[in-house]
């Protein structure tokens, strides 16, 4: 890894060091097509025996179980676990909400999408990274093994912000095609004016394993305003005339954690995670610290 | 509705121009910051959840709360008089009556004049903002005739004292002010002192009968047969309408004290005389307390016992058998023979008298010169001799001349000498024989010897020598009333018998001052010491019943049933309801009742 600082100027050399001590485990075993460091279900044509079955037409005849048809004179078949690739979707949000806070939203959610790709790839995961915003904006096709991470490096770091968000959308347009189930991970701030819950709805129906990360600056925790203000919104341009006051200002902390809180308990419910942040609390500490925490990384 | 401070058209244009500024700073208010947030997202839940005002209607009463403080301030520049509110424009002339009967207490505890001020006080705030006043009173010490602010009359009023002058009288000011209709003249006072008002004038009585026993004479005197003897003339009046048992004190310098108790019937009159024998010369003073007395200014009164019971008169004479004679036979004097130009420096004498010398320079006492030549500080003579003359015109009401008889006496001859500021208590201002100095130095001057004159044989040089040890050789007293005293002392420093100094005013050789009260006052100056005892002693006054007002109703205002109630001004109302609306405005800002 040492080029990797000359390749993308999201991470550094130490912080990737960091990240390779650290596994992607997803919380449930899904097949893939190809194979990885993750044990499948499915029986195939892997190294390791798992049992033994009668000879049907039309099976592999190299499968035979040569010796056991000359001691039994039966045709059978030896059967072996397939070890498969574990399916990793990474969506970062790239609509102009995310051009806020210090650092941006966007960049933490890159940072995020990074490290988890990287990860994934050190574990031989079949990793896409997905730009969207009010639908898939640009993506980077599954790639597999470590050497594509300076693709997805590369890939992330020209990614530009535009457009609305509309996560529905974007899974409608992305798992429109057929796909493979696999770990969903959406980086994003989560400021959906349609809703979240029919594109939670969509991925559920899809059986991925999902894992939100709600990345928010801290004006939006802690808004600051003049008396009276036009609050313009950086996606749709609509405006809202405010007088503030203490009572608006709990109106919207209220709201905020009812909006989050929403989330959060979308996720238990179905065994997503879910864990939320700060743009203010550094990259490597959420990492290290608050993945752990959320049992993210074991 | 009328305005005070601005004409009409003014106060339109005021409160048009007030108008039209608030509401185009209104119009010119800035839009509100326009900030770019995130996701108004949930800011829209909020504001659907929030019940929402609208903002024109906000905007709407900001702006009317803003004229209303606006043009109230505005209008309040302008002094508004709504005469249902704060009354009419009037014009109110107070004339305080501050003669001395004034300081009786009434049975409420306060003095008539107290109870005057406040009753005007209360006439100064009727009328509306635009009222003229004026405040004036008896005793002439507010000058002027000139109607201003109720709160210049307030000032004025608030700097009033009651007078101690006897003499007061209702203000003759301008003759049209007390007959003008449009003004009202309204007279405080108890009928004592003042008993005159002009037809037109509403008097305001403060008189209520109270109890006082008084000193109305207080005077003491030489006995006639026996000059080294004194005695005091004492008067004291019961004013009362019951019988008073007064207790009466006559103190001395000396700790000399005299009491007794002395009743009096109502109305009663006492007057006796008192032996001083035993008192010692310097301040007297007389106390009576009566029980109930409500008028303390005639309970006191002091006089000077003035004359010394020996006198050191130093004779610088040639020789004069006379004069040697007549001085060693007089009781009250011991004498010192001296030669001309034998200078001494021991202390001086009560008196000098000089026979046909005089001295270069004024004597340390007081001197009597019988022809004495020329010396700068005597009248200068004119080198002219009078012959063949006669003493006629004799001013006897003057203690040198007091029982004098000079109807005999021939003078051949006398020098002619120029009277300058002297006052001649014989003979004429052109040919004066026997002139009086007070100031700077006291001295009596002859212009004749009396070896010239048939003066030594007639009977009343003895009398004229007496009176002349007598009125040289002691302190000089000046009785007077309260008010202001003017003495005959150049340059002269006035202290009261307490040590304390009282203000005084030096102008032509006489120091003027005003006694604070009843007492003894010392005026030092370059020719010697004067006392003065200002007294009241006037039975006009202490007669603090004596009112054409008897009977009248105190505190009522003829013609009106009832009084008035004081009413406040308008502006001040406007500047309050402005206040109270920024306030109000304030409030409902910062709990975010009106954004």
């Amino acid at each position: 890894m040492a080029t990797a600082s000359a390749v993308s100027t999201l991470f550094d050399e130490e912080f990737l060091k960091k990240l390779e001590y650290l596994k992607l485990v997803s919380s449930r075993m899904l097949p893939g097509h190809m194979r990885g460091e993750h044990r499948a279900r499915k029986k195939g044509t892997g190294v390791e025996f798992a049992d033994y079955r009668p000879y049907v037409s039309g099976d592999d005849t190299k499968d035979v179980d040569w010796k056991a048809y000359l001691r039994l004179d039966k045709l059978i078949l030896r059967i072996f676990d397939e070890e498969a690739d574990l399916p990793i979707y990474l969506f970062v949000d790239s609509s102009l909400s995310m051009d806020f806070g210090e650092p941006r939203k966007f960049d933490y959610a890159r940072k995020v999408a990074a490290a988890l790709a990287y990860i994934g790839l050190l574990n031989l995961d079949r990793v896409s990274v997905i730009g969207y915003a009010n639908g898939v904006s640009e993506q980077i096709a599954s790639r597999r093994g470590r050497n594509q991470i300076w693709r997805i490096f590369n890939f992330l770091d020209r990614m530009t912000l535009s457009g609305e968000t509309s996560l529905h959308r974007t899974f409608r347009t992305y798992f429109g095609s057929k796909r493979r189930r696999g770990l969903v991970v959406v980086a994003s701030d989560f400021m959906d004016p349609a809703g979240l819950e029919p594109a939670f709805d969509f991925l559920r129906f899809q059986r991925h394993d999902v894992f939100n990360v709600q990345i928010l600056s801290p004006e939006e925790m802690k808004p600051q305003f003049p008396d009276e203000a036009m609050l313009v919104d950086s996606e749709s341009g609509t405006s809202h005339r405010l007088h503030m006051s203490p009572t608006l200002l709990a109106a919207y902390d209220e709201e905020l954690r009812k909006h989050q809180s929403g989330i959060e308990a979308y996720c238990a419910r179905y065994g997503w995670g879910y864990v939320r942040t700060e743009t203010s609390i550094p990259f490597e500490d959420l990492v290290i610290q608050i993945f752990r925490q959320d049992r993210f990384l074991r | 509705m009328s305005f005070g401070a601005l004409a009409g058209p003014i106060v339109a244009l005021l409160l048009g121009l007030t108008a039209c500024v608030i509401v185009f700073l209104y119009w010119l208010r800035p839009p509100p910051q326009r900030i770019v947030v995130p996701s108004t997202f949930l800011w829209h839940r909020v504001l659907k959840e929030r019940k929402r005002r609208s903002d024109f209607w906000r905007w709407l009463v900001s702006l009317l709360v803003a004229l209303a403080v606006g043009l109230a301030l505005a209008a309040a520049l302008a002094k508004p008089e709504i005469e249902a509110l704060s009354g009419k424009a009037r014009r109110i002339v107070v004339v305080v009556d501050d003669s001395p009967t004034m300081g009786a207490s009434t049975p409420s505890g306060e003095t008539r004049f107290e109870r005057a001020i406040g009753i005007a006080r209360d006439l100064l705030m009727e009328g509306s903002a635009s009222s003229e006043f004026l405040v004036t009173d008896t005793a002439g010490r507010l000058a002027g005739t000139e109607f201003g602010s109720r709160r210049t009359a307030l000032e004025r009023l608030d700097g009033l004292r009651l007078s101690l002058h006897e003499a007061a009288a209702f203000p003759a000011g301008d003759p049209s002010l007390y007959s003008d209709p449009e003004t009202e003249v309204f007279f405080i006072t108890d009928g004592v002192v003042v008993r005159e008002a002009p037809s037109r004038v509403r008097v305001i009585s403060v008189f209520e009968p109270v109890d006082n026993v008084g000193v109305t004479a207080f005077d003491l005197r030489p006995v006639p047969a026996e000059p080294n003897r004194f005695e005091a003339f004492l008067e004291i009046s019961n004013q009362s309408s019951e019988p008073k048992r007064v207790a009466l004190r006559i103190d001395g310098v000396g700790g000399e004290a005299m009491e007794r108790a002395v009743p009096l019937s109502p109305r009663q009159v006492l007057g006796e005389s008192v032996e001083l024998d035993r008192f010692s010369a310097g301040p007297v003073r007389v106390l009576i307390d009566a029980p109930g007395d409500g008028f303390e200014l005639d309970n006191v009164a002091y006089a000077y016992l003035g004359s010394p019971k020996l006198a050191r008169v130093v004779l610088v004479s040639a020789g004069s058998d006379t004069l040697e004679t007549l001085l060693r036979l007089d009781p009250r004097v011991s004498l010192e023979l001296r030669a001309p130009g034998d200078s001494a420096t021991e202390l001086p004498p009560d008196l000098y008298i000089f026979d046909r010398v005089a001295p270069e320079k004024p004597p340390a006492a007081p001197a009597l010169l019988i022809r004495p030549g020329a010396a700068a500080w005597l009248p200068a003579p004119t080198g002219q001799e009078l012959t063949k003359l006669s003493l006629a015109g004799t001013a006897r009401e003057h203690p040198l001349m007091e029982h004098v008889a000079l109807d005999d006496v021939a003078v051949e001859t006398a020098a002619l000498v120029s009277r300058g500021t002297n006052r001649v208590v014989a003979g004429s201002d052109e040919e004066p024989l026997i002139l009086v100095s007070e100031t700077p130095l006291r001295f009596a001057m002859l212009t004749f010897a009396l070896e010239d004159s048939n003066f030594p044989f007639q009977s009343s040089f003895p009398v004229f020598l007496a009176n002349a040890v007598s009125w040289l050789a002691s302190t000089e007293v000046v009785a007077s009333s309260l008010s202001t005293v003017a003495v005959p002392v150049a340059s002269g420093v006035v202290r009261s018998i307490e040590g304390e100094d009282v203000p005084s005013r030096t102008s032509g050789g006489r120091t003027s001052f005003s006694p604070e009260g009843p007492g003894l006052y010392s005026v030092r100056g370059e020719g010697g010491t004067l006392m003065v005892s200002a007294n009241l002693l006037s039975p006009r006054i202490t007669a603090v019943n004596a009112s054409v007002l008897e009977g009248a109703e105190p505190g009522r205002i003829p013609g009106e049933s009832a009084r008035t109630a004081g009413k406040g001004e308008l502006w001040v109302g406007l500047v309050l309801f402005a206040l109270a609306l920024l306030l109000l405005e304030w409030w409902t800002y910062h709990r975010r009742l009106t954004v």
